[in-house]
């Protein structure tokens, strides 16, 4: 069986992914360092939440691409289509939800992009059970 | 928020290319997304906002308390759970002890009317050593001091503690069901000591102990909407509040059906940055200026209930922020204090209210306010109301006053054109404490708390005589100075003023004797108090320390403990030296003159 297209995309947009992510974990350490009220004022709980759920639900999805890249180059009958495809919809929606909810939260609330997020969720279950069946 | 939709769009295009819904489909996806904006926008139309604030359920378990607001007003939150209102009144837990020893297990005591007074902990719980408070609250009134020197002694586990901030009182069970009654003992929180309850207030030498009782009395104030549930019949209580400590809801009103309207996500997000009221809660900022000081007036205040058979019951809890004040209590002032059919207090109004009708008792800033000419004459926005200087949530803790209040700022907001040469109008200069407005316009002429705070009925310094018991701004600075020099001074920078009068110089025939002395030497109980605090202050540039000494002296072995400990204070702040320069006759002459009206003063 020929490796899906999608693949090297996983595998790119995963260290792509990774870089950005880890990026916001190091700027997110700096509002630490520069005590900005944006971000640890007690007002700003709900946007400091969501932004560290955008870090490092990036960061780790970046990791799951990079892992189903290499694993699908490994073990061809792991790779699927429509695996890779939610696996990238999943790397674009969950931590663009978070970081857009954060970003915009107000007092106790996200932003309405955090439906994003769910929605990325959505998609990383499918991808998920679509890997688990062709594992089994 | 539109580029919040925006960005949220584009990153579902995205995913949808991801997902690989082919590109003739994008109109129908967009399509659909308007069709959810659309959906969005009706549903959130629907929770629109009232215009100004909606009526508020009066009765009912409306009450949700501070944890409902905690995850939509986080920042609001955290700025009252910092405040001393919210510990006003706290459970007797030993972490909300004020007193170190007592939190890590050990004892405090003190005596009074020869009793012993102890507090210790007991298996991680308080309990107060005391005359069988049984007993002693059952007394009949004028029977009170005798029945304290005969009960017998009993541990009582206390429930409730009052304070945080100078002090906190201790409340153990009384004879009748339900009660709480004082434990005649107030921790000082700075001087880390226990004192006896009736020499933490200003009282007379020979008065009675405080049997107060919490049901009746604080509870009206220090909780959220408290309820006395006083049963007539059995003579008992039950007695209840919404929240204890001063939170949320006592300048909110209840937020049952705000908490109930807002778990819908849309009219949350409808509701952001409106300019109006958020649907079924009272935001103060919104009301009137005098609405929105009668929130705080509710407590800071001397009043009395309009219906005091429903006020045994019920409280004041069917009051509800932003209705008119009055038809929920009558403000106390000397007038209605005279007026036929007038309440009954515990104090006299010469205790509290100085001979021109100004309160003289911290905590009443309310009574100072609606008597002060910004709020009289003030109209629209431009009428003086606590929250023109205060904000609760954007504040210190101490004092709570808002950004930039501290400085002439409070004043120059509407008096802009002081503000420009402020040196032009208070004839000090620029960086000395004559210039600060409140200085002069609200001197510390209130007693509260051992110590002396400012008047909150902003007005000229005068010196006429109906204001003869009331030390004036100019002296309580220049002490050292007479009151003839500081009402010269006056008239020769603003004008003269119709009325002066030295009633007590001209009868000691000494225009020079120092305005301290006068007050310090000649005035009330609570004067002298005050007096004793401004002695302990070096604001005016030209303290005279042997003269302060002197008075502080006198001061110490006043008859008054409030006014000796006050003294001793003020004492401490000052160099060592003698303490020598008005002469033991002036000194007599003085005291002769003195003002003995009886004072008590129980903030």
């Amino acid at each position: 069986m020929s490796e899906p297209a999608t693949t090297p995309l996983n595998l790119r947009a995963g260290f792509w992914a990774l870089l950005l992510f880890a990026a916001l974990g190091l700027t997110l350490e700096v509002f630490h360092g520069l005590k900005l009220g944006f971000y640890l004022d007690v007002t700003n709980e709900t946007r400091r939440l969501l932004l560290r759920l955008a870090h490092a639900h990036g960061a780790l999805l970046g990791l799951l691409n990079v892992a189903y890249a290499l694993a699908a180059h490994a073990f061809p009958r792991l790779a699927d289509r429509m695996a890779g495809r939610t696996l990238l919809a999943a790397l674009l929606l969950m931590p663009a939800g978070f970081l857009l909810g954060g970003i915009f939260a107000h007092e106790g609330d996200p932003g309405v992009s955090v439906g994003l997020a769910a929605a990325g969720g959505v998609a990383l279950l499918v991808g998920l059970a679509r890997i688990a069946s062709k594992g089994a | 928020m539109a580029l919040e939709w925006l960005l949220a769009a584009i990153v579902m295009a995205l995913g949808a290319r991801l997902l690989g819904v082919r590109e003739r489909y994008w109109p129908l996806l967009i399509a659909g997304m308007s069709l959810g904006g659309g959906a969005v926008a009706l549903a959130t139309g629907s929770a629109r906002a009232p215009a100004a604030p909606a009526p508020i359920a009066r009765t009912g378990e409306e009450f949700v308390t501070s944890s409902a607001c905690r995850s939509c007003h986080p920042g609001e939150y955290a700025s009252w759970h910092s405040s001393f209102h919210r510990t006003m009144t706290q459970a007797a837990r030993l972490e909300h002890v004020a007193a170190p020893v007592l939190r890590q297990g050990g004892r405090l005591r003190t005596e009074t009317n020869g009793r012993s007074i102890e507090l210790l902990a007991r298996d991680g719980q308080l309990w107060a050593r005391l005359p069988d408070p049984g007993v002693t609250s059952a007394a009949p009134p004028g029977r009170h001091a005798a029945s304290f020197r005969s009960a017998p002694i009993r541990d009582a586990r206390v429930e409730l503690l009052t304070g945080s901030h100078h002090q906190q009182a201790f409340w153990v069970a009384g004879a009748r069901p339900g009660e709480l009654r004082a434990v005649p003992a107030v921790y000082l929180i700075a001087e880390q000591k226990l004192v006896p309850r009736r020499e933490a207030f200003l009282n007379p030498p020979d008065a009675d102990e405080h049997d107060v009782r919490w049901n009746s009395n604080c509870i009206q104030c220090h909780a959220v909407a408290g309820m006395p549930q006083h049963d007539e019949a059995r003579d008992s209580f039950a007695s209840g509040a919404a929240e204890l400590g001063i939170a949320c809801e006592a300048c909110h009103g209840p937020g049952g059906q705000h908490v109930r309207a807002m778990q819908n996500p849309l009219a949350r997000y409808q509701a952001r940055g409106a300019p109006s009221a958020a649907p079924f809660i009272v935001n103060p900022e919104l009301l009137s200026p005098a609405r929105a000081s009668e929130v705080c007036g509710r407590c800071h205040s001397y009043f009395f209930p309009k219906d005091e058979q429903d006020w045994w019951r019920h409280g004041f809890a069917r009051y509800r922020p932003g209705e008119p004040l009055a038809e929920a209590q009558l403000l106390l002032s000397r007038e209605t204090l005279a007026a036929p059919g007038a309440p009954q207090l515990g104090e006299s109004a010469e205790s509290i209210f100085y001979d021109d009708g100004t309160v003289r008792v911290g905590g009443r800033e309310y009574n100072g306010l609606v008597r002060s000419p910004c709020y009289e004459r003030g109209r629209g926005e431009r009428q003086l109301s606590c929250l023109s200087c205060h904000s609760l949530h954007q504040s210190e803790p101490d004092d709570q006053l808002g950004p930039g209040m501290r400085e002439n700022h409070a004043c120059t907001q509407c008096h802009a054109d002081h503000g420009k040469d402020v040196t032009q109008h208070s004839h000090h200069a620029a960086s000395s404490s004559g210039s600060l407005c409140y200085n002069c316009h609200m001197p510390k002429t209130s007693y509260a708390l051992l110590g002396a705070i400012r008047s909150h009925r902003v007005d000229v310094p005068s010196f006429d005589a109906r204001t003869r018991d009331r030390p004036n701004a100019c002296s309580l600075c220049h002490l050292e100075r007479s009151e003839r020099w500081a009402a010269e001074k006056s008239a020769e920078w603003y004008g003269p003023k119709p009325g002066y009068a030295l009633q007590r110089e001209a009868s000691l025939d000494e225009a020079d004797t120092p305005a301290g002395a006068v007050f310090a030497l000649a005035g009330d109980a609570a004067v002298r108090a005050i007096a004793a605090a401004a002695l302990g202050r070096f604001e005016s540039g030209e303290p005279d320390p042997a003269l302060r000494r002197q008075l502080l002296q006198e001061l110490g072995a006043d008859e008054y403990a409030a006014v000796r400990f006050v003294a001793t204070r003020s004492l401490a702040a000052l160099p060592p030296g003698a303490p020598e320069r008005l002469t033991a006759e002036r000194v007599q002459q003085l005291k002769s003159l003195r003002d003995t009206r009886r004072v008590t003063i129980a903030e």
